[in-house]
């Protein structure tokens, strides 16, 4: 076996196709037993130049695999004696190569295996490193660390000058490396922490900031059993809420919240809050926290986390939220008619609206959620109730079964004497535009003993309203010219239409051949086997559709409708 | 033809109905009326009688006693009085003993049973029974039914040289398109216009007005039995305006009465368009917005707009029918009708209020000429200070509507007209400032807002208004209209454009009305113009909402004297 792979690889050199069968090779046997492809790979390199095969690989290339190379290449380079200078050639090549793909990553993990085979390769490599383009610090931290488990002499000097270096790739590399420094015994850490001081104080590139946090954490951590000090240098490294330092923050509090102290978390989710819509990758991980606290009941930090963001001057969407929206609607019922509720209550029109866009996140039947007013220990007021209901009926319009609900459960709260005003909120608007929704929906709750008594007096207030409208539609006189109706479809099918054409693509459409039948409800084709032979298959058509019910009041009077909606909407608020 | 004209007189709901074309008719044949009918009172049985010679036979005294519709065993010999046999009784025992004028004592007597339809056939009997029984050798009868009047209406009011082929072939089309009521009083414009066209002197005017008149009441019938009365209001508005052009130069009394008559039918339409139409819808919630029937929130707007113009338009008619009255009969011997006409107002203005009430549409103008509109609802309202405070509430959500709209850049009131432009306005996501620009050109809504915000002296409101312009409308030229003196030539019928636009509208309260005060000295041809000289003001204002041209101010210009003496 091993000598038929020598073989092989060695025709293969000859005939200039070995990078194919090394690619071939490590598909079929990389995770079988008999893998030896690396071994058989280093015997080799005695004879034939592996290196120069590796540095010459590419990812363009249509002949072999280039990401199965490169990692044969990991697997072949902790066992290879090689020159570090041809070694760094070859490493350069394949991270210009590989880009920011993360196909190349077990490389450093190799490259430090290969510097502990000899004491002096890290000092060779990090000399050719320093001279060689920005490119090849990727690998200085690697080289310090391997480097570093040998000699930490070297390796605190070497930081010593690094850290001061010009590039700030290197000054990040350095504290990467400090990061990682487990081996440094105690005598060490108090010049490691020095170290850091100063750097925090001196630094000013946000990417070295975001790694000084990163290690400041974790050294502060193991020198300190109390975290003043590493507070500290927090604080400074957060205090201009750059979104890298934000990046490494929201990294930090979501994948190590129990090695940090709850000043540290504090300090951060204080940072975190002030994360602007242009810091994506910080809102993305914010979204992982929010369902972390979520499931430890961390409410009154979402709380404060939320209303920050979402509030002026950061004004973020709460869909940025998506992952803490999706179990908030589906699991946490309670907390999401409480954080819909305060929401509303706010008097904070971007709070407001994150409340409405939390329930337009959500189509189809489960869009029908009911909100209920939550149970507080102190008493509403009445002029509190009556002002959340209409902020329910304005903000929470667009979903009238969650509007209606909400209003329900206030008017439950009223005295006798208010109850007339949630009634009147929920017949104009809710009801009056969305009377099929709506209507369903109060039919089904007037079987519920205590809101019986309301819920039909709105169903008999609409039957009333509604058989007044039935004389109406026998007046001719008043209906509108045919042109017009005619006319109205034509321009909204056009819109329609442009809309269509303008939307992406569905995923089914991406992954299929589109075919349109002009003609017929079922469709036949042709299917052939592996041997060839044509079956016919026949599918029957399906119609899908979806109605939505359309405000009536948009139509009946679209500019009071919006006016309406704007008054309930923004009265009394300050924001 | 003739079944149209059956089916017409068939319909007829009312006696009085009848009577509108049985004198003309008799006129026509040739006959001397010398009883026409008066407001629901018949002289000893007798609705109207005439004497002549029809067809060359000797010269008689016909009596007619008249009922719409078929002659039923109810209508024959009912308890009512609307009932025949017991007319022809008062005909026979009261009416040719006494009231046969001297001259005519000695001539054949005809009592004439008038009725739409036929004879039921349960009482043919007895009705010729009775006509058997009562003949006498100077008395006999006839029966006019609707076979007999429709063949005398097609031989003397509709012959083919009044009532060409060509023209029968319009009234028949737009018989047929009451469904659409716009292509149906298309072509009953194109017949007015074919008759006023060949109209020459005074005869021809009083033939033209007839003939108007009975094809106005056919289609009249037939819209009423269609339930769609729109062609029938429009037509008849059309009618007024067109031969009001013709006649308002004829001095003979025939003319002017057979105007007269034509202006009754017109306010007989629109009185039933209001009380029957728009009465029950305007009550209820969105009743009317509902019955427009429309996907459009801007077809309901635009047709809402419109019908709050007409049913103004009959409210101001009545005002001046009530005007007429108190100059006419100023110790009110007919107090009672008096009254039941102020109620009937009054009646008219909580519909008005009603269908703007339950119509919040009527709170946003997306046209500025709906500007005219609100116009004659405005100048109605003015007429009752009892309307006050309903009018500045209703000012003060216009005026927050509009501003609303500018702001959020939606339906602002734009000088574009066809639904398809305001549909694209709806539908144009950038509206920037040159757009807006080109469709606010100019406007006549916003100095009428401000002009009856000073009148009622809502301050707040002036100064928003001149907010919103100077704001939103920096480049609009605000103007208003004044008749001048081509108007009266081209009003009626619109044939040129006329009047004078003052421009340079001034906003603020105390300038708004002393500009005003100062155009109304300067272009006062409104007091010259014929309809208001002959004491039909309001045809002005008809042809101000037909052809849409502003309700001119000088109405307002009392007002605005009192406004400036207090």
């Amino acid at each position: 076996m091993h000598l038929d792979i020598r073989t092989e690889l060695l025709e293969a050199y000859q005939s200039d196709s070995a990078l194919k069968l090394i690619g071939d090779i490590y598909v079929r046997s990389a995770r079988k037993e008999n893998y030896i492809l690396p071994d058989v790979l280093v015997e080799l390199n005695t004879t034939i130049d592996i290196f120069s095969l590796f540095s010459g690989a590419t990812a363009k290339s249509n002949e072999y695999n280039f990401w199965a190379v490169c990692q044969v290449f990991v697997d072949v380079l902790p066992k290879i004696q090689v020159a570090p200078s041809k070694l760094l050639e070859c490493l350069n090549n394949l991270l210009v190569e590989a880009g920011s793909n993360a196909g190349l990553n077990g490389v450093f993990s190799a490259l430090e295996k290969y510097c502990e085979q000899r004491p002096e390769y890290p000092k060779d490599l990090l000399l050719l490193i320093i001279q060689e383009p920005e490119c090849s610090h990727n690998f200085l931290n690697n080289v310090l660390v391997s480097g570093g488990k040998q000699d930490p002499k070297w390796f605190i000097d070497n930081l010593i000058v690094l850290t001061t270096h010009s590039q700030s790739t290197v000054r990040a590399q350095c504290v990467m490396a400090i990061e990682r420094a487990n081996f440094l015994s105690g005598e060490w850490q108090s010049t490691i922490w020095d170290m850091l001081s100063t750097l925090v104080d001196k630094e000013n590139d946000e990417v070295v900031k975001g790694r000084l946090l990163r290690a400041c954490l974790k050294v502060g951590n193991k020198i300190f059993t109390d975290s003043s000090a590493t507070l500290k240098l927090l604080a400074t490294l957060l205090k201009n809420n750059e979104p890298e330092v934000l990046f490494q923050a929201s990294n930090l509090a979501r994948i190590e919240p129990n090695t940090n102290s709850q000043e540290i978390f504090e300090l951060f989710i204080n940072h975190l809050q002030q994360c602007t819509p242009d810091c994506q990758p910080v809102l993305d991980q914010i979204d992982y926290i929010l369902v972390d606290l979520l499931e430890a009941n961390q409410v009154t930090i979402i709380d404060q986390l939320l209303t920050s963001l979402l509030s002026e001057p950061q004004s973020n969407s709460i869909n940025a939220f998506d992952y803490f929206t999706s179990e908030l609607l589906t699991k946490y019922r309670l907390y999401r008619d409480h954080t819909i509720v305060s929401w509303l209550s706010s008097r904070n029109t971007k709070l407001c609206r994150a409340a409405e866009d939390i329930l337009e996140s959500v189509v189809g039947d489960e869009a029908k959620i009911e909100i209920n007013l939550p149970n507080k220990e102190v008493d509403y007021e009445v002029q509190e109730l009556i002002f959340l209901a209409k902020k329910g009926a304005g903000w929470l319009f667009a979903r009238p079964v969650s509007a209606a609900s909400l209003l329900l459960s206030i008017y439950l709260k009223l005295p006798t004497s208010s109850q007339s005003q949630i009634i009147k909120l929920i017949f104009d608007p809710l009801l009056l535009s969305y009377p099929g929704e709506l209507g369903r929906y109060l039919k089904e709750k007037s079987s519920v003993d205590e809101y019986s008594e309301v819920c039909l007096k709105l169903i008999q207030m609409y039957e009333e309203y509604s058989t007044n409208l039935q004389h109406a539609r026998e007046c001719k006189e008043l209906n509108a010219p045919q042109n017009n109706t005619v006319a109205y479809w034509n321009e909204f099918n056009n819109s329609m239409q442009k809309a269509k054409d303008e939307a992406p693509k569905s995923i089914f459409e991406q992954l299929c051949t589109v075919q349109h039948l002009l003609y017929g409800n079922s469709s036949a084709f042709y299917v052939s086997d592996e041997t060839g032979e044509h079956h016919r298959s026949e599918v029957q058509m399906q119609s899908i559709s979806h109605s939505v019910e359309m405000p009536k009041l948009h139509i009946l009077d679209p500019e009071g409708f919006e006016l309406e909606l704007r008054f309930l909407r923004t009265e009394g608020h300050t924001q | 033809m003739k079944l149209i004209l059956k089916q017409y007189l068939a319909s007829l709901k009312e006696r009085s109905e009848l009577d509108v074309v049985l004198p003309d008719l008799l006129s026509e044949m040739g006959m001397n009326v010398f009883i026409s009918p008066t407001r629901g009172v018949k002289e000893y049985g007798v609705d109207v009688a005439a004497v002549g010679s029809i067809r060359g036979d000797a010269e008689k005294v016909y009596l007619f006693s008249v009922k719409s519709g078929n002659l039923t065993r109810s209508t024959w010999r009912g308890n009512t009085d609307q009932a025949l046999r017991p007319s022809l009784e008062e005909i026979q025992d009261s009416f040719i003993p006494a009231r046969i004028p001297p001259e005519h004592a000695d001539k054949p007597i005809v009592i004439c049973l008038c009725f739409g339809g036929d004879v039921h056939s349960g009482i043919r009997q007895d009705v010729s029974g009775y006509l058997r029984r009562n003949t006498e050798d100077n008395i006999s009868f006839e029966e006019w039914n609707g076979d007999k009047l429709s063949d005398l209406i097609l031989e003397y009011l509709l012959k083919e040289e009044l009532l060409p082929k060509n023209w029968q072939s319009m009234l028949r089309k737009s018989l047929a398109l009451l469904d659409e009521p716009e292509a149906s009083h298309h072509n009953f414009r194109l017949l007015v216009h074919s008759i006023i066209e060949s109209t020459e002197d005074t005869k021809g005017v009083f033939n033209a007005i007839l003939r108007v008149h009975i094809c106005l009441w056919i289609l009249y019938s037939w819209c009423r039995d269609e339930g769609n009365l729109e062609s029938a209001y429009l037509s008849a508005e059309y009618s007024i305006l067109h031969l009001w052009d013709k006649a308002k130069t004829c001095q003979d009394r025939k003319s002017k009465t057979a105007f007269k008559g034509l202006l009754s039918t017109y306010h007989l339409i629109s009185d039933e368009y209001v009380n029957i139409v728009i009465g029950p819808v305007a009550e209820h919630l969105h009743a009317a917005s509902t019955a427009v029937s429309s996907p459009s929130g801007i077809d309901i707007n635009l047709k809402l707009f419109d019908v709050m113009g007409r049913v103004a338009l009959r409210g101001l008619w009545m005002s001046e029918e009530l005007r007429e009255l108190n100059i006419e009969d100023n110790e009110l011997k007919d107090a009672e009708y008096h009254s039941i006409q102020e109620n009937k107002l009054d009646e008219l203005t909580v519909t008005m209020k009603k269908l703007i009430k339950n119509n919040p549409v009527l709170h946003s103008p997306f046209k500025d000429s709906q500007a005219i509109d609100l116009g004659l609802a405005l100048y109605l309202f003015s007429l009752d200070s009892r309307n006050d405070e309903f009018v500045v509430s209703w000012l003060e959500a216009i005026v927050n509507r509009v501003e609303f709209a500018f702001i959020t850049n939606s339906m602002y009131p734009t000088t574009l007209e066809k639904f398809q432009e305001l549909l694209m306005h709806k539908n144009t996501k950038d509206k920037d400032d040159s757009y807006k620009e080109k469709v606010t050109r100019g406007s006549i809504l916003f100095p009428l807002l401000a002009t009856y915000c000073s009148l009622y002296r809502a301050t707040k409101l002036s100064s928003v208004i001149k907010e919103i312009v100077d704001e939103h409308l920096p480049s609009c030229t605000l103007q208003y209209w004044y008749p001048n003196k081509t108007s009266e030539e081209h009003m009626y019928a619109n044939s040129k454009s006329h009047g004078l636009a003052t421009t340079g509208f001034p906003l603020t309260p105390e300038e708004v009305l002393t500009h005003i005060g100062k155009e109304c000295k300067e272009s006062n041809q409104y007091w010259e113009l014929s309809a208001v000289k002959e004491g039909h003001p309001h045809i002005v204002l008809s042809a101000c909402r037909y052809y849409r041209y502003p309700v001119p101010f000088n109405l307002l210009e009392d007002w605005i004297i009192q406004y400036s003496e207090n």
